[in-house]
């Protein structure tokens, strides 16, 4: 009896005291914090992912087109509040927890990669100026949004975030342009440095930084009263940019359906492909087909199957439509088809992201393109003009009038009509390429239009110019101020 | 006392033997009664005590419920008691075959209850644990057993949402739970679940010692179910116990019993319950407004609108079934249009265009979606025993489908219980059982169920070659669309094995050790065959996934208990234990498209194919994964009590689980009781309170479901320029610590006029402390939130359970049980945030009392959790000049942007201005109520007449409120395209011309979202906020109800019939299930708990009738 009672209790503590041990496990299929960013290869793959968030920044036509002049509502309606300008903190107000998920993520891999010894110096320069500069990128998408921007530059790992007031936009134009030579130093300091050197035109390389930095100094001048020093510094870029080795394309056709990767005009794009990301934002501007049914010239539009692939929600503005001119201008076709239905012309659809045909349905997955030549000229004629030099604007405005077939630019050479004719051009050229609300407000804080009588929803309305924060983000930060004019 | 007994059975042998030698006397004869005895669902109830009353002659029942019994007096009366059961007189007159029904007595004090690892009478329990009346299990309309607790048990909240086949609860929830989203919210999308998210709060399900999920066993196999609520009784489950345990016993055999053979069946008939009336084609055709015509009809390609056909056969295969009269006669020839009148089209006058004659047909959708289920549930057992060894073995087939065409839910079940005496001292229990489980379930619920069913009567639902359209999108995609080319099997396979022995080592020590394993397969497999070239194409072609999610559970337990009495009064259960419990997962998921031909349903194209110069791949789906968790705890128990006078019980349990840091792996979780049984007092003396116990615990159970990820911070893998790109994915929290719930609980039991009449009634009050949720960081954060140990919730509540035998007359009785909860949630706690009431989420609102901007929503410190907002409706325009003044000093920001432009019209809502600053916006949102119910519970009657018996329940619930979204979508449209219209479109509440005033609702109109007003599809940031529900107030209605949920008779068929057929019984039912709700709510499913109800697949009514026969 004893002895039963003994091994019982025996079997019984070996049980009871084994249990520390017997609850260790081994994740197989996730990724812990305990593990990454143990080895230089854990990197790379980093900051691949990090350009998801450029690429749906870039997608995102709240912030860059809405407001504009651009679109009005087709067949189906999909304006958020932005294209009223009824924006307030309780209507169309903005969480920029995205940017700043965008901005952790840079931060981290920043803080990661400071002390980490790498076997090629050049992979690790490389990965440190790609960070810095789509840090860059994403701090110039928020402050054009919400102007003053809290500076969040350190890399949180638990719930011990620090609260941070705005910084005015002149600091955080500060920090992306220290960001910005950052990342052009590590560039530069690459054994293998050249100016030409773009080893993916979906990626940040030296020149397509130089792109930003341009466009990030236009901003500075114009609307943060930079002025002639910033023009200066934009013409400096742009003439980086000028040098590795792109050119226009002949047919304007090319400009937006041939990829990114063997495009000569591209600079810089964010990646899209039915299998990897599905449509882009081209996706409202499709018709459908039932909703396109008997249209004379059905064979020339650019229209989907079903509404899950085409939206049919926007089309070309009539004032946008305006802008074109000339009769002669190679770029209207690939900016808008007139529906013609046996009762008459109906709806002007935009050809612009045509997507691509697939077996099956047409899909809006062509490349988004961030900066092209055409644009990066129109910006060099745009600070040239900023000058008072409008014989150099000119030049580089004929530059982009020429491939458009519409002829030299022909007008009154004062720096008020260039800047409108340059304004003009980009409205024509750059068409639902998700930039006009920005040319907009730099152009009226440049002086050559007031954007309260420009766009015709904000007509009689007071709206900023940037947007309300969400009681979200306000809630959880004491410290933040609404935006003015709120 | 005992000498007189023998005395007595001295004379009465004496007496016997004498009539026995002296047949003459015919008047006072000796005979021998034989009978049977059931109870009220007709099972034979074996050792009844059948005694004679005044005599010691007595017998009981063997296994088959037959006995006999020698009586010598025709006025002799037989008693029958068994426990658990009501005692029964009957005087057996001149009758020598008798049938005799025993009613179950609920809650007796006298039952056995399950108490951890032991058990327990229910007599000295201290703590709060119901049982369910096993009769709630027998001849249930719905394989599951979970639809059977509904409303039974005080506390016990079983959400029954859905009507789909095999469809279950969101949640069993216990006494509102540990988390606060346990009902569910938003819509959901895939799993065939109609809600979008929920927080895991059920209770740990622990079946004949293993834990695993309720859903699936067949109700017919189970012998006991109890319901386990306070930490007294779960804190010995410690890490899983926080929300309860409810612990199943499946049906064993009885060791020294006869082989009995026990077959039923049952069918049923499931219809639909409720539903909308739609209006039909022509009412639909003029419900188009001139305004809005040209616009959406002609142009956005609409179903009421026309197009000019110009060859031959675009008509017939055009998704839209109006057309022009002239055109198509033109194009098709009359022949072609009278065969279509022929066959159901119709001609009519546009009322739009007058002079313009349109042709059209009704769908008659609605008719061809819903129809009758039949369903066959059969069940076959063999069970018996020997002295040493018993066993039963049980199958069971369902086959259930529902009203909605195509949706079915079958399962083959088997069940092997024995029980073997090795040896004198040691005990063998094996237990096996095996479900394969093959639901047809309509996965997509928001877009199959919510918004395909509910297409406009114009739309085409068949081409003319007789093939299915696929419907506009395949979004809305048309059933019979799906029906033909989609392929869809899943198939779960799940078989348990335990082995569990019982050693006793010296009288009352025992050495309990058992092992068990369970294997749970899962496959899901689907094939789109090949959609016509000429038709709306899928996204994917071919498409086919092969997917599989194997998951396995060891586990294994040792207990060691003693059970010993000091000088008889003092009576003791010591136990000690450990738990270990593995779970392993493995997933496979693979998927293809462009399949290359329709014969071949397994994945077997190449990966790649070149479209257009592209090579593009074929590969949809492409992933496996493992997972592990693992749990190992050490546990003790202590019972006491004084002469079942005084009860003390302790237990502590010592709790570790894998995904925790190190330092925070384990936790302890104890809990104390006491109860004092009073009447058991001797200075008790009560007549009419013949039992009361008071009863008090004092606990803490745990949870721990966090995923290793929430504990060491995740990476997930991206894609960016087809190159693999690895992201942080979230915070990690090393510092997180067990969830706890403590719950403290006082309770009384009585028993009345010798418990005719019972009543248990409970208070808790419970903390769930640590909570394992997300926190809200601020918007700079990388992340929105962090897992967190994220404050306090307390759940404060009632229960009543109340039983009685209300009449008893001759043979007539009416037994009920009623039970009552009260429940009310409140955050407690929340870490500090700086925010008032460290509210997380929210919005502002503009309070008229104080004349500022408060916080609301969200969760906050004081306040129930899931509040409903909305914007308050004063009326609708009556005429347009009545809606230019308003327009001329008022905007309504919530508009669609044209609408905000063209501006309120006659029968548009006026929203109410709370903070009159001339502009409609989320400030102006007001306070509604809740959407979770407060008050729960149900009522049983059983009636029984003879052979007879009838059974009632009832549930009920209330304090919610539900925003009818399925009648708000389908008055204001959302889209230029296609819902149909309810009959309240053109109803007596409604706004339909200039000068109607006092309607409910405003308008009908089409895409009301998109380019209209939104008078019915606006969303409150602390409304529901779902694009299905409706966040104005005249939407928003009350969701009190009663439901009738279950009306059945059985009768038990008299023996002679029974013999010959050589059964020992069998009984007949017939049943209604969900027969109706008593409920002021107007839309379709007063059972909903996410705030909104979007339609879809509401409960059916079953009507079954079935019989169980034994051998």
């Amino acid at each position: 009896m004893q002895k039963k009672i003994f091994w019982t209790l025996s079997l019984f503590l070996v049980l009871t005291t084994g249990c520390k041990k017997i609850l260790e496990v081994t994740p197989q299929s996730s990724i812990t914090e305990e593990i990454y960013f143990k080895s230089e290869g854990d990197f790379e793959p980093y900051v691949t992912g990090i350009y998801t968030f450029m690429r749906s920044f870039a997608n995102n036509i709240t912030y860059g087109t809405e407001r504009s002049e651009e679109l009005v509502a087709a067949l189906n309606s999909r304006f958020g509040v932005a294209w009223t300008h009824i924006i307030t903190p309780s209507s169309g107000s903005i969480n920029y927890n995205d940017w700043y998920k965008a901005i952790g993520h840079c931060n981290l891999l920043l803080a990661k990669i400071e002390n980490f010894p790498f076997s090629s110096e050049d992979i690790r320069k490389r990965i440190i100026a790609e960070t810095y500069a789509l840090r860059a990128y994403f701090y110039f998408s928020l402050v054009r949004i919400i102007g003053d921007a809290p500076l969040m530059l350190e890399a949180i790992t638990d719930e011990n975030v620090p609260l941070l007031p705005r910084s005015p936009a002149a600091a955080v134009m500060t920090q992306i342009n220290l960001d910005i030579e950052a990342a052009l130093d590590n560039f530069r300091a690459m054994s293998n440095f050249s100016v030409t050197s773009y080893p993916s035109r979906y990626r940040f390389a030296y020149a397509s930084t130089q792109a930003l930095k341009a466009d990030a100094r236009l901003w500075k001048a114009k609307v943060l009263g930079g002025g002639a020093s910033d023009f200066n510094d934009a013409i400096t870029a742009i003439n980086e940019v000028e040098l590795s080795g792109r050119s226009l394309n002949a047919d304007f056709k090319n400009v937006i359906t041939m990829r990114a990767s063997a495009n000569p005009e591209t600079i810089l794009a964010a990646f899209y492909l039915r299998d990897e990301t599905g449509a882009n934002y081209g996706l409202n501007a499709l018709p459908y087909l039932t909703g396109v049914q008997g249209a004379l010239n059905l064979d020339s539009l650019a229209y989907a199957q079903t509404t899950i692939n085409g939206q049919g929600a926007y089309q070309v503005s009539p004032k946008s439509k305006a802008l074109f001119t000339s009769a002669t201008d190679k770029r209207i076709p690939f900016t808008w088809v007139t529906e013609r239905q046996a009762s008459g012309p109906k709806i002007s659809w935009i050809t612009k992201l045509p997507g691509t045909k697939y077996a099956d349905d047409r899909v809006s997955d062509n490349d988004i393109i961030i900066y092209r030549l055409a644009d990066i000229f129109l910006m060099k004629a745009e600070a040239y003009a900023g000058l008072d030099n409008t014989v150099a604007a000119i030049e580089y405005l004929d530059k982009v009038r020429v491939r458009a077939n519409t002829g030299a630019y022909a007008g009154a050479t004062d720096k008020v009509s260039v800047e409108k004719e340059i304004l003009n051009e980009r409205g024509r050229e750059l068409f639902f390429e998700n930039k006009r609300w920005y040319d907009l407000v730099r152009f009226h804080k440049g002086g050559t239009i007031d954007v309260y009588t420009y766009v015709p929803n904000l007509i009689g309305k007071t709206t900023p110019l940037f947007w309300p924060l969400n009681t979200t983000v306000l809630a959880n930060n004491k410290l933040l101020a609404q935006t003015a004019g709120y | 006392m005992k000498k007189r007994y023998s005395f007595l059975k001295l004379i009465s042998s004496l007496i016997t033997a004498a009539f026995l030698f002296t047949p003459f006397l015919a008047m006072a004869q000796v005979r021998t009664i034989t009978g049977h005895v059931v109870d009220s669902t007709g099972a034979s109830i074996e050792r009844v005590s059948v005694k004679v009353r005044g005599t010691s002659t007595g017998t009981a029942t063997s296994a088959d419920g037959s006995f006999a019994i020698s009586i010598s007096s025709a006025s002799a009366v037989l008693v029958f008691s068994n426990i658990g059961y009501q005692t029964q007189e009957l005087r057996p007159g001149d009758q020598n075959d008798l049938s005799i029904t025993l009613v179950h007595v609920n809650e007796t004090l006298s039952d056995v209850v399950v108490i951890g690892y032991t058990s327990q009478s229910k007599l000295k329990t201290t703590a709060a644990i119901s049982k369910l009346n096993p009769d709630e299990m027998r001849n249930t309309s719905n394989p599951s057993p979970v639809q059977a607790l509904q409303g039974k048990i005080a506390g016990v909240s079983v959400p029954v949402t859905a009507g789909q086949p095999g469809g279950g609860a969101v949640n069993i929830i216990i006494r509102g739970g540990t988390k606060p989203n346990v009902y569910g919210s938003g819509l959901g999308n895939n799993g065939g679940t109609s809600y979008g998210a929920s927080d895991g709060s059920s209770p740990l399900v622990v079946v004949d010692g293993v834990f695993r999920a309720l859903a699936d066993i067949n109700p017919d196999d189970i012998e006991s179910m109890q319901v386990m609520k306070d930490a007294a009784s779960t804190a010995i489950y410690g890490a899983r116990g926080a929300n309860g345990v409810i612990v199943v016993k499946t049906k064993g055999g009885k060791y020294n019993s006869k082989m009995s053979v026990t077959l039923n069946h049952r069918t049923t008939w499931e219809t639909q319950a409720r539903d909308y009336n739609y209006v039909d084609a022509e009412q639909y055709l003029r419900l188009a407004d001139p305004i809005d015509k040209n616009n959406l009809l002609n142009n956005g390609g609409f179903s009421a609108g026309t197009r000019i056909y110009t060859a031959k056969g675009q008509y017939g295969k055009n998704i839209n079934l109006t057309a022009l009269y002239d055109n198509i006669v033109a194009v098709e020839g009359q022949a072609y249009v009278d065969g279509l009148i022929a066959k159901g089209w119709q001609v009519m006058d546009d009322p739009i265009n007058p002079g313009t004659r349109l042709l059209y047909a009704d769908n008659h959708y609605q008719d061809m979606l819903w129809n009758t289920g039949v369903s066959q549930n059969e069940n076959l057992s063999i069970d018996g025993g020997s002295d040493k060894a018993n066993y039963n073995v049980a199958f069971g087939y369902t086959n259930q489908k529902g009203v909605f065409v195509g949706t079915k839910y079958k399962r083959y079940d088997a069940l092997a219980n024995f029980g073997f005496k090795a040896s004198e001292n040691f005990r063998l229990d094996v237990n096996l059982s095996y479900q394969n489980i093959i639901p047809n379930y309509v996965d997509a619920y928001q877009n199959d169920l919510v918004r395909a069913i509910r297409v406009t009567p114009l739309i085409r639902t068949f081409k003319d070659d007789g093939n299915p359209m696929p419907g506009e999108l395949y979004t809305v995609r048309n059933r019979f669309h799906t029906l033909k080319y989609d392929d869809m099997r899943t198939s779960t396979e799940r078989m348990v094995a335990r082995v569990a022995g019982d050693w006793t080592i010296i009288k009352g020590l025992h050495f309990k050790p058992s092992f068990s394993y369970l294997w749970n397969d899962y496959r899901e497999t689907f094939f789109r065959k090949a959609t016509p070239a000429d038709e709306v194409q899928p996204s994917t072609q071919r498409q086919k996934t092969d997917y599989t999610s194997n998951s396995r559970q060891l586990m294994i337990d040792q207990v060691l208990q003693y059970d010993f009495n000091l000088n008889t009064l003092h009576h003791f259960t010591l136990l000690g234990g450990v738990n270990y419990t593995r779970n392993t997962g493995n997933i496979a998921s693979l998927g293809s498209q462009r399949g290359t031909n329709d014969y071949i349903y397994t994945i077997n194209e190449p990966t790649t194919t070149v479209i257009n110069g592209v090579v593009m791949t074929n590969v949809t789906n492409f992933g496996t994964s493992f997972s592990e968790s693992k749990s190992a705890s050490s546990f003790g128990q202590v019972n006491y009590d004084y002469d079942a006078r005084y009860l003390f019980s302790g237990t502590l349990r010592y709790d570790g689980f894998s995904n925790f840091a190190p330092e925070n792996k384990y936790a302890i979780f104890p809990s104390a009781s006491a109860g004092w049984n009073i009447s058991q007092e001797h200075f008790w003396h009560s007549r009419v309170v013949n039992a009361l116990k008071l009863r008090g615990s004092w606990g803490s159970a745990g949870l721990s479901d966090l995923s290793i990820t929430d504990t060491y911070g995740g990476y997930s893998v991206t894609t960016y320029a087809l190159g693999s790109g690895i992201l942080r994915a979230n915070l990690s929290n090393p510092a997180l610590k067990w969830e706890s719930t403590e719950t403290t609980d006082l309770a009384f039991d009585a028993g009345f006029f010798n418990n005719r009449v019972t009543l248990t009634v409970d208070f808790y009050d419970k903390l769930t402390k640590n909570r394992l949720a997300s926190k809200p960081l601020p918007s700079e954060s990388p992340f929105s939130s962090i897992t967190f140990n994220n404050g306090i919730l307390r759940n404060r509540g009632i229960e009543v359970e109340l039983g009685a035998t209300v009449l008893k007359i001759g043979d007539f009785a009416w037994r009920s049980n009623f039970s009552f909860a009260y429940n009310k949630t409140v955050m407690v706690d929340l870490p500090d945030n700086g925010r008032a009431k460290n509210r997380q989420g929210g919005d502002l609102v503009y309070d008229p009392s104080s004349k500022q901007l408060v916080e609301a929503g969200g969760f906050a410190e004081g306040e129930r959790p899931y509040s409903l907002y909305a914007y308050k409706v004063l009326g609708v325009f009556s005429t347009d000049a009545e809606a230019a003044a308003w327009n001329a000093t008022k905007k309504d920001n919530l508009a669609s942007p044209q609408g905000i432009i063209l501006g309120k019209r006659a029968g548009d809502y006026i929203f109410d201005d709370i903070n009159n600053d001339g502009v409609i916006d989320t400030k102006d949102q007001v306070f509604m109520g809740y959407r979770t119910p407060t008050i729960i519970g149900g009522m049983q009657n059983t009636f029984s007449y003879k052979r007879l018996s009838m059974r009632v329940t009832l549930d009920y619930a209330a304090g919610h409120l539900i925003s009818n979204g399925a009648l708000a979508r389908s008055l204001g449209q959302g889209r230029a395209f296609n819902e149909g219209a309810p009959s309240e479109a053109l109803g007596s509440d409604i706004w339909q011309k200039a000068g109607d005033v006092d309607k409910k609702y405003a308008r009908f109109s089409f895409a009301d979202f998109d380019f209209g007003q939104r008078n019915y599809l606006r969303s409150a940031t602390l409304g529901v906020n779902n694009g299905y529900g409706s966040d104005v107030s005249t939407m928003i209605e009350k969701g009190d109800f009663i439901a009738l949920r279950e009306i059945s008779i059985a009768y038990d068929l008299p023996l002679p019939i029974l013999r010959k057929i050589h059964s020992t019984s069998l009984n007949v039912f017939a049943s209604v299930y969900n027969v109706g709700y008593l409920t002021k709510y107007k839309g379709l499913n007063p059972e909903t708990y996410t705030g909104f109800d979007p339609g879809g697949y509401p409960r059916p009514r079953q009507f079954s009738i079935g019989a169980t026969a034994k051998f």
